[in-house]
């Protein structure tokens, strides 16, 4: 089992090097069925450790009810917004975001967050490697 | 009346005259100005060498407000008699337009009309406080309003809603335990998930609306819940700490001071860039106390007026103003953000000093 997590770390930091993005950060389920952000890379602090993903609340958790990549731009927050929808973003100060969930058959099993601390439009190649990732992650956990 | 003003009544009525905090002022029946007093020059500016026969009525009345129009002169008050009470704009020297109140008589005269004595008292001070009270009113009302209406929902979401799908997931493990083939199972149990994750949702959301605890446990347990809550979704290290006795207090003001908590906290998430958080209610004898902490990114409260932005700093004001507290802001960019509120009560938990407006509900 250190094994998968070592290598599921490897794999985060090796697209995040790959793609050149600031933070890439995978939530799965635990045991007592709370989500959290298990995996992260390029993370400047800890805060991520400590949330608790809703599903459909927040853009991983939005990913998490509807099974399809979310992404957003240009996130600051402004007046009369609700910090819920991007609390990630927050603890990391990043502004743009693709999410893609982790699947298991029809089954979502997880969120991979792709995000950048600057204005930035990933690419469709970025996307497609994140989703490959998904994808791979998505067959290990299948096994599982 | 024929009376013959004797000397000494002379000089009284210009004393009077004078000295009255009342302006005064006199046009003949052209219009034009043949009498002011000092109190009119210092309302208008003008002195009275400048409007004495070198001004009329219309080049000082700037029209009357009525319900219908800020600035009319239909029916004006000069085409009247007398007419006891109304509200001109009176143009000063300065070039400004105020409005005043006024009342005005036409003198009597033989064969000819008379002169006519208007009389103008500037009441912008007491019309800012009625304003201000008005205002007060409106935003008191807006608030219980929202707050009614947050209690009504989250309570249909719990007690309807919530409990439907409590009696769907009993009804659910009752079939589980029926004799079922595997896929039949595997089915069923996908719906079980489902819905027990829909019902956490629907409490969630019964909780955020306005969490019951707030009625039925109080004012700390509610923050308490809150602060973990918080915890949870912004990964903000979230300390809470209760000092003093622990009490029930009115509930306008347990609710008052849990939505400002709530609106400190939401703020520090948003724009604090925080690692830590504290959150403390400090119960006194003769009020409470509730202060919100983080060591964030701090912001200069100075200049947030030039800036003009939401609405939540407001909001906490008018709440703690409604209850006849206190509310410091200490902040300074870099150096994070304190928010102290003090509400003084009485034995009875009930804010002390009422706004006097705040119980009109
Ligand atoms: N804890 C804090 N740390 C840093 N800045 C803050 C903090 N609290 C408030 N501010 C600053 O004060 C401003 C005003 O806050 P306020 O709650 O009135 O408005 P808002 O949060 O932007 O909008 P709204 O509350 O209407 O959604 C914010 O825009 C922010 O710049
Ligand atoms: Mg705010």
């Amino acid at each position: 089992m250190i094994r998968l997590e070592e290598q599921i770390q490897e794999a985060l930091d090796g697209i995040r090097a790959e793609v050149v993005a600031d933070f890439l950060a995978l939530a799965l389920p635990e045991g007592g069925g709370q989500i959290r952000w298990a995996y992260a890379s390029g993370n400047r602090n800890d805060r991520f450790k400590r949330i608790v993903l809703r599903p459909g609340k927040g853009i991983a958790g939005r990913v998490f009810s509807l099974g399809r990549p979310v992404s957003v731009e240009g996130i600051t927050p402004r007046a009369g917004d609700d910090p819920r929808e991007y609390p990630i973003l927050l603890a990391e100060g990043l502004c743009c975001a693709v999410a893609v969930p982790v699947l298991c058959g029809s089954r979502v099993r997880g969120v991979l967050l792709m995000a950048s601390r600057t204005p930035r439009t990933f690419s469709s190649s970025d996307v497609d490697a994140a989703i490959g990732l998904a994808e791979r992650l998505g067959s290990v956990y299948s096994e599982v | 009346m024929g009376f013959r003003m004797l000397n000494e009544t002379a000089r009284f009525m210009e004393t009077l005259f004078k000295n009255v905090t009342d302006a005064i002022l006199v046009v003949d029946g052209k219009g034009d100005v043949i009498g002011v007093n000092p109190a009119f020059e210092r309302m208008s500016g003008w002195m009275a060498e400048e409007v004495l026969g070198k001004k009329s009525l219309c080049d000082l009345c700037r029209g009357m407000a009525t319900c219908q129009e800020e600035s009319s002169c239909i029916d004006c008050f000069a085409s009247r008699l007398r007419m006891p009470s109304f509200q001109i704009h009176l143009h000063t020297k300065s070039g400004e337009d105020i409005a005043v109140a006024g009342s005005s008589t036409r003198l009597p005269e033989d064969g000819g009309l008379g002169a006519l004595a208007v009389i103008l008292r500037d009441n912008s001070e007491m019309q800012r406080a009625e304003r201000e009270r008005h205002q007060r009113q409106l935003t008191n009302y807006v608030i219980q309003a929202q707050e009614e209406e947050r209690k009504r929902i989250s309570r249909d979401l719990h007690d309807g809603i919530g409990q439907a799908l409590y009696s769907i997931m009993v009804g659910l493990r009752v079939i589980n335990q029926l004799d079922l083939n595997h896929d039949m199972r595997q089915h069923l149990d996908e719906v079980q998930q489902l819905t027990a994750r829909t019902l956490e949702e629907v409490k969630s959301l019964s909780v955020e609306l306005r969490p019951s605890a707030l009625d039925d446990l109080g004012l700390a347990a509610a923050l308490r819940s809150y602060s973990k809550r918080f915890e949870q979704t912004f990964g903000i290290l979230t300390t809470f700490e209760i000092g003093g006795q622990r009490r029930r207090y009115d509930s306008a003001v347990e609710t008052a001071l849990y939505r400002i908590a709530q609106e400190a906290m939401t703020n520090a998430a948003k724009y604090a860039d925080t690692d830590s958080i504290t959150l403390r209610l400090a119960d006194q004898p003769d009020g409470v106390e509730v202060c919100i902490e983080d060591h964030g990114v701090g912001f200069d409260p100075q200049h947030l007026k030039v800036q003009g932005t939401g609405l939540g700093l407001y909001g906490m004001r008018e709440r703690v103003t409604l209850l006849g507290g206190t509310l410091t802001i200490e902040a300074a960019p870099g150096q994070g953000t304190k928010i102290h509120v003090v509400v003084p009560l009485d034995e009875k938990g009930g804010p002390r000093y009422v706004h006097p407006i705040a119980d009109r509900g």
